[in-house]
């Protein structure tokens, strides 16, 4: 195995009496094909806020390529070399689609770019002929695509994908899986969030299944599904 | 409008206002005209942080005051020239947006908007209780008569007041379409998400109140040259609040000309309405037409315009 990028170590979050997550340990290597599955309100989405700074846990670490990046935060996580989309689109309103992807590449990127690897990237997501257009003229399936090219904006080290595939048609998962997996190949760790059972298996070399807070399974694809534990919280049996 | 057309049409307007003085021989215009710039200025200055960012000021008032009575502080201290008094000015007012910002800024919007509803009560009582001022009874200030080029002193802040508008239009202007632009509309979309994408949403917040402080106050700073007295009630009069407030959101909030547009009109309106109605009406007026607006166009004039080229682009 070769380098750990991002380690959590015993995390926890509550939210009032609910423990959203409760004591979470994960380890990612370099390069690696992560994905987190688990049923609604499991706990994923809050670690993932906990790792990129949203929210602040109540107790653990989260180091980021061996730095204990706890206290920080979540712009300079950002820069650090962090990057996510969010489950429910969050487009800045009020500006062009091309603005939204200009805004990481103004602030983590370089100060001095011009409006062309902006282009680029919405190229790459197929959103060049919205560039334009305010964000809130986009349809759903627009704004996943545009969540995904501001986080690619970023240039990330660690790309944390929440759910960018729910309610896309089957082609278009498959454009994006192979947009993912040729930015895998270009080094960035890649951790994937996803309901869509197929691509999550096809995506990713191991994955995580989280249930009340806490890891359950972790490890190849195939076993983490075959697992007992994993089936009773997905299947009820 | 690209930068080389701005930058002419800014020159411009300064050289026409260089100019006026020895044209223009009714002093109307200029006695007008000093209240309509000073509205551009609040206007454009209230617009960086409440329109951009989205950060409602309801505490312009305290912020004009604060720009006139600093300029009646430095000329009863040191007889400090206009343009010493307008520096002085704007890093009062600087200040105070930052720490103002710093204060309420950190937790929400909301927090701020009450926060500077207070600042107005808070200021214009140590106004009233400090005697070098004029305190309650108020301060008369004898400007000088220009030395050189204005015939006379209201020519002469007229001038002043043109050169702050096109300042602050030209910062606005900038603001609006560099990276402190796209990282304010990000703040406003979406703080977390801004966060997100690299944006440090505190620090550029305040930025934002700062530089709007700063403007704010400038646009007070010539007033006491202009009326050569000035009293608490009428520096922190409620209708700056209001006015600061309902120029942009008539205009429209997106775009530097939106300010711009709704302080030209608000001013023209104003003095039209000053000769024939009382002024408690022409409140009135102003807080009607901002209900009107809010209800029926949030995005001002602006918004309506590109709303009607699309309906008849589409027709």
């Amino acid at each position: 195995m070769s380098e750990t990028i991002l380690a959590v170590r015993d995390l926890s979050k509550r939210f009032g009496p609910v423990t959203a997550v409760n004591g979470v340990t994960l380890e990612v290597a370099r390069g690696e094909k992560l994905g987190i599955i688990g049923p609604n309100g499991s706990g994923k989405t809050t670690l993932i806020n906990c790792v990129t700074g949203v929210l602040r846990p109540d107790r653990g670490a989260v180091i980021f390529e061996g730095r204990n990046i706890s206290g920080l935060p979540a712009y300079r996580r950002a820069r650090l070399g962090i990057a996510r989309s969010f489950q429910i689109p969050r487009p800045f309103v009020g500006i062009s689609v091309l603005e939204n992807v200009r805004v990481p590449l103004d602030y983590v990127n370089r100060p001095h770019h011009d409006g062309k690897r902006a282009y680029e990237l919405l190229l790459l997501v197929g959103l060049q002929g919205r560039a334009d257009h305010p964000a809130e003229s986009l349809t759903h399936l627009e704004l996943r695509k545009l969540e995904l090219a501001r986080a690619l904006a970023a240039a990330p080290r660690l790309l944390i994908a929440d759910e960018v595939m729910a309610g896309l048609a089957e082609s278009e998962i498959d454009e994006l899986l192979e947009t993912l997996f040729a930015l895998s190949d270009g080094g960035v760790t890649i951790i994937m969030i996803e309901h869509i059972m197929h691509a999550i298996m096809r995506f990713s070399r191991r994955l995580v299944c989280m249930e009340t807070g806490r890891v359950i399974a972790d490890g190849p694809p195939q076993d983490v599904g075959k697992d007992p534990e994993v089936r009773r919280v997905y299947f009820g049996k | 409008m690209s930068n080389r057309y701005f930058i002419g049409a800014a020159i411009a307007v300064l050289a026409l206002g260089a100019v006026a003085p020895h044209v223009v021989s009714n002093g109307y215009v200029f006695y007008a005209g000093f209240i309509a710039l000073q509205y551009v200025v609040i206007a454009t200055a209230w617009n960086i942080l409440g329109g951009y960012a989205g950060f409602v000021n309801f505490g312009s008032g305290a912020f004009v005051g604060v720009g006139v009575y600093s300029a009646v502080f430095l000329f009863n201290a040191l007889h400090a020239p206009l343009w010493t008094q307008l520096l002085g000015a704007a890093f009062v007012g600087a200040l105070m947006g930052l720490g103002m910002g710093y204060l309420t800024l950190r937790i929400q919007g909301v927090y701020f908007s009450i926060g500077t509803l207070a600042l107005t009560t808070v200021v214009s009582t140590v106004i009233v209780n400090w005697g070098f001022v004029g305190a309650a009874r108020g301060a008369t200030v004898m400007a000088p008569a220009p030395t050189f080029w204005f015939h006379d002193v209201v020519s002469y802040v007229f001038f002043a007041m043109l050169v702050m508008a096109v300042l602050s239009v030209a910062i606005a202007r900038w603001i609006e379409r560099s990276w402190i632009g796209r990282g304010l509309a990000a703040i406003r979309a979406d703080g977390d998400a801004a966060e997100c994408a690299g944006v440090p949403t505190l620090k550029l917040k305040l930025l934002a109140a700062t530089i709007s402080g700063a403007l704010l106050a400038t646009a007070g700073a010539p007033y006491p040259y202009y009326a050569s007295y000035v009293e608490p009630d009428a520096a922190f009069s409620i209708n700056y609040a209001l006015n600061a407030l309902a120029m942009p959101l008539i205009g429209g909030t997106r775009n530097w000309t939106g300010p711009v547009i709704g302080a030209l009109l608000l001013s023209g309106v104003e003095q039209a309405a000053t000769v024939t109605i009382p002024s408690e009406i022409n409140l009135l007026i102003v807080g009607l037409v901002l209900i009107g607006f809010v209800a029926l166009a949030p995005d001002g004039l602006l918004g309506l315009a590109s709303q009607a080229t699309a309906w008849t682009r589409r027709r």
